[in-house]
């Protein structure tokens, strides 16, 4: 099966180079982790490393359960129910992904802590004096942080798994219902083990998230590894003991990437027939009204209360400051996030052509391997890169010097390539899982009926998978650009000089205690974010009108 | 049963235009940042623009005006990095001397002595400098200068607590403070040089089980940032904490809720029986790399110039290290104080036994 066909063999370029751009960073870090030797680590190995790695995991089991239930249910809700406000809701939920979860992280801090209004309203109407009078839930703590997480990652379980109850199971649900089986037993026995490659892949991300984090744990004081990478790293000042930890990071990383391989294994890869009519029940009464509220609450929790916040401290910030200062960091990060998501799509669907076309373990590895950098935090990936481009520019130098006499100071390390190559390693893992669903539905009959008549795969990628896959391609564009609007640490230690985008602005405003201006700015980057969602939402009801492939 | 109607507009078309208008974008964007990137050819001295290349970790919008008003009057654009100081240390180390930087500011004295040792300064000379920064805040060999300073102090409720029960920094891990104490994250800078400076005082023994009884005395695991601390301390979460002195300057001039918590909120200098209140440095030193060095110097004069001085005491409400330049009124009004002289060196040399330390007693 898997025999190179000649002409094919040059494809295996991308995959090689997609490889090695991911893992020339990580393997700086594995190396320079395993080589040195290090005191530091013991100290850390003794009193922490425990700690950081129970919080890790306690972090990504908590926000990976509460996404899986608010993911699933809310697209089921939707996909298969008429009730009040549900066109509306459909759109509102994949809002909260528009805010990161550093910026929840700030605006339940401020609204939830023993002086935000809230407590402020309980101590009015208890009529307490002090807060030390009276319990109230602490937002600073673990459970904080899985709730701001959850509230700003569940819509990648909602927006991955919608489609797939919308129109591809829609077929399947029919005949169970004619066999006599009601709402929750289909759902249990045809639409969930039909959707498992959807919900696994959603939920997968939302860890991956949820463990490379590092604005909201920070703030909120749960110490988990990222946060000890970057204690090691920064305050302790002992780079081989934080990328010792950094390595294992990624070894848990690795463990996710093998488990979620394992639990997809043998499974149905969804439905292969689109229905291009989706029926809703209609629910009345009390039904209808549990339902509305169910899809509401999260829409009013991640997106309605935290927006409603923001606004209330930025209008007093736009007192008396001009306007253009924000709109040309505005338009900067808009190119960045545009541009760099185009670079990255580009390759992870050279990636996944080429594995489609060569099918090889192999290159299947490749693509694995690809996703890897998703779950590695930020800065981790900086220092990473940091190192092999500082090595390319000194040869670059160096070269120009002898062959052209070029006097040149450093070039690619400090320049926005240098971001581009970042976002790169970060987050081609969320284009490849948008690309790998687009591919999944994708018949391989298509394939070899090209081949057939005689064009060969460029033709092929062009003229057969481009137009088919755009929903996908849409999506993964998106879901990367959206990542690289919100993206903190990277930026804030690679950007080149000068450089701002929405979301060092908020940081920096954030830590100078400028709710007002840092407010403004976590609205532009809602208002970024708003844009692709609303997009990504669009070619998700495109979606379900029309089949991605014909069969 | 009903069927659902069918958007019927062709995103496809929406696609492309979406493609077309990011293609632009990266065009646009890789050749806008590459003129704005000195990183190459723009940052060598003999270009006819004059620029000083600055990496920083102050984060404080009031620098930019100050930089735009170098720029005016000296006609030496600052070109800014942001980012945190051993963020900014583990790149000038990766750079090496092809780093574009020329000047390295800190708001922690002890990350400057650390990137002395690391090699990464280098000496220089200026009567105007020597004039306007002390001796005691400025490097030996004029490889780093003082640009402002600031005091580690404890801000109490004025109902719950009176300024007769405080003393010193030590006395905070009494048990009559059980519960009462806010304070952030060992992680932050401050508290770092504050725990090197007691460890420089008494010894890493001593100062380890001073700190298990301070972190008995928390009111709750450390969270957030200076001004949290007080905004709990004002809610009445705990009744002392651990703050910076110009944040206190803020909060007052801040929102209506904040001054109202300013309102509440006396400052306490502790340790003037003895070796003084622990005192921190914003500084800045010349990377060993600089290509524009004179123009780093110049930089430097004028953040230390009185005028600008002013600014940082006014509006910022930090402490002048130029000595003719006075404090802003409402520091003022917390009165004067005798600060903690201990050297730079020694702060830097104890801050990563500071930090051990905190992990071993439990302060996250």
């Amino acid at each position: 099966m898997s025999k190179l066909i000649q002409g094919r063999r040059l494809w295996l370029g991308w995959p090689l180079l997609a490889t090695a751009l991911v893992l020339t960073p990580l393997l700086t870090l594995v190396y320079g982790g395993l080589t040195a030797s290090s005191d530091g680590w013991n100290h850390l190995a003794e009193h922490l490393l425990w700690t950081y790695t129970v919080n890790s995991l306690l972090v990504a089991l908590g926000v990976g359960v509460s996404c899986l239930i608010l993911g699933v249910s809310t697209a089921w809700l939707v996909a298969h129910y008429e009730f009040p406000g549900r066109r509306w809701l459909q759109v509102a939920l994949v809002l909260p992904l528009a805010l990161p979860g550093y910026v929840m992280a700030l605006v339940y801090a401020n609204l939830l802590d023993s002086y935000g209004p809230v407590q402020q309203a309980f101590r009015w109407l208890g009529g307490y004096q002090s807060a030390s009078e009276y319990w109230f839930p602490q937002i600073f703590s673990l459970p904080g942080v899985i709730l701001v997480l959850s509230l700003s990652l569940f819509p990648y379980v909602y927006v991955i798994c919608r489609p797939v109850f919308t129109w591809q199971t829609q077929l399947y649900r029919d005949a169970s219902h004619s066999l006599g089986h009601g709402g929750w037993s289909t759902l249990w026995r045809v639409e969930l083990p039909l959707a498992y490659p959807a919900i696994v892949g959603g939920v997968s991300l939302c860890l991956f998230e949820a463990m490379a984090d590092y604005g909201s744990v920070a703030y909120y004081g749960v110490p988990t590894l990222t946060v000890g990478i970057y204690r090691t790293w920064f305050n302790l000042g002992d780079l081989p003991a934080a990328m010792r930890l950094a390595s294992i990071t990624l070894l848990v990383a690795f463990l996710l990437v093998l488990l979620e391989r394992l639990a997809r294994r043998g499974r149905y890869e969804g439905g292969l027939n689109a229905q291009p009519h989706a029926n809703r029940q209609s629910l009345r009464g009390a039904r209808a009204g549990l339902a509305a509220a169910w899809c509401a609450l999260p829409v009013f929790l991640g997106g309605v209360i935290p927006v409603g916040m923001l606004v209330a401290w930025a209008v007093p910030a736009t007192h008396g400051s001009s306007p253009a200062g924000y709109l040309a960091i505005f338009g900067q990060t808009l190119l960045l996030a545009a541009g760099s998501g185009l670079v990255i799509t580009a390759l992870a669907l050279l990636v996944l052509f080429t594995n489609r076309l060569v099918r090889s373990r192999w290159t299947a590895t490749a693509a694995r391997i690809c996703s890897l950098g998703y779950a590695v935090p930020g800065t981790v990936i900086s220092v990473g890169v940091l190192a092999p481009l500082i090595a390319v520019d000194r040869w670059t130098i160096a070269q120009l010097n002898s062959w052209l006499g070029w006097e040149t100071g450093l070039l690619l390390s400090g320049s926005v390539a240098g971001l581009v190559l970042a976002y790169t390693v970060r987050f081609l893992g969320v284009a490849n899982y948008a690309l790998e669903g687009g591919y999944a539905r994708l018949s391989r009959v298509l394939d070899e009926t090209a081949f057939t008549l005689g064009r060969g795969p460029r033709d092929l990628l062009r003229r057969v998978h481009l137009p088919l896959l755009r929903s996908s391609l849409g999506a993964a564009w998106l879901l990367a650009s959206i990542d690289i609007f919100k993206e903190l640490p990277a930026t804030l230690v690679l950007r080149p000089f000068n450089f701002d985008t929405v979301a060092t602005k908020t940081f920096e405003l954030a830590l100078e205690e400028q709710l007002g201006p840092a407010s403004l700015y976590a609205l532009m980057l809602v208002a970024l974010g708003l844009i692709p969602v609303y997009l990504l939402n669009s070619w998700i009801e495109k979606n379900h009108a029309r089949p991605a492939a014909p069969s | 049963m009903k069927n659902q109607p069918h958007p019927t507009h062709t995103s496809f078309n929406s696609f492309r235009a979406a493609l077309a208008v990011a293609v632009a974008g990266l065009a646009l964007g890789l050749t806008g940042c590459g003129q704005a990137e000195p990183g190459g050819e723009a940052a060598a001295p003999a270009d006819t623009e004059q620029v000083v290349n600055l990496y920083t970790q102050r984060h404080y919008e009031l620098d930019q005006e100050i930089y735009d008003r170098f720029a005016e009057e000296t006609g030496i654009t600052v070109n800014v990095v942001k980012a945190g100081a051993d963020q900014l240390i583990e790149r000038l180390k990766a750079e090496g001397e092809d780093s574009p930087a020329d000047l390295f500011l800190t708001v922690d004295i002890g990350r400057m002595a650390r990137a002395q040792e690391a090699g990464l300064l280098q000496p220089s000379e200026s009567e105007v400098l020597a004039a306007q920064v002390p001796a005691a805040h400025r490097g030996d060999q004029g490889d780093w200068y003082g640009i402002t300073k600031r005091g580690r102090v404890i801000a109490y409720h004025k109902d719950r607590v009176s300024p007769e029960e405080l003393s010193n920094y030590e006395d905070l891990a009494d048990p009559k403070w059980k519960g009462r104490i806010l304070v952030r994250s060992s992680s932050n800078l401050y508290n770092q040089a504050l725990v090197a400076s007691l460890i420089a005082e008494h010894g890493p023994e001593k100062v380890e089980s001073w700190a298990r009884g301070f972190v008995d005395n928390l009111a709750r695991s450390p969270k957030g940032n200076d001004r949290d601390q007080m905004r709990a301390v004002a809610a009445g979460e705990g009744d002392l904490a651990l703050v910076n002195t110009y944040y206190l300057g803020l909060l007052a001039n801040g929102s209506p809720e904040d001054q109202a918590v300013a309102e509440q909120i006396g400052i306490f200098f502790p340790n003037q029986e003895d070796r003084g209140t622990h005192v921190n440095l914003s500084a800045a030193g010349i990377t060993k790399s600089a290509q524009n060095k004179e123009n780093a110097i110049r930089l430097l004069e004028f953040l230390t110039s009185e005028p600008i001085q002013e600014i940082y005491a006014e509006s910022n409400y930090e402490y002048p290290v130029n000595p003719n330049v006075e404090a802003a009124g409402i520091v003022q009004s917390w009165g004067t104080f005798k600060e903690d002289d201990l050297g730079h060196d020694v702060i830097g040399q104890h801050e990563e036994e500071a930090l051990k330390l905190a992990d071993r007693v439990g302060w996250q």
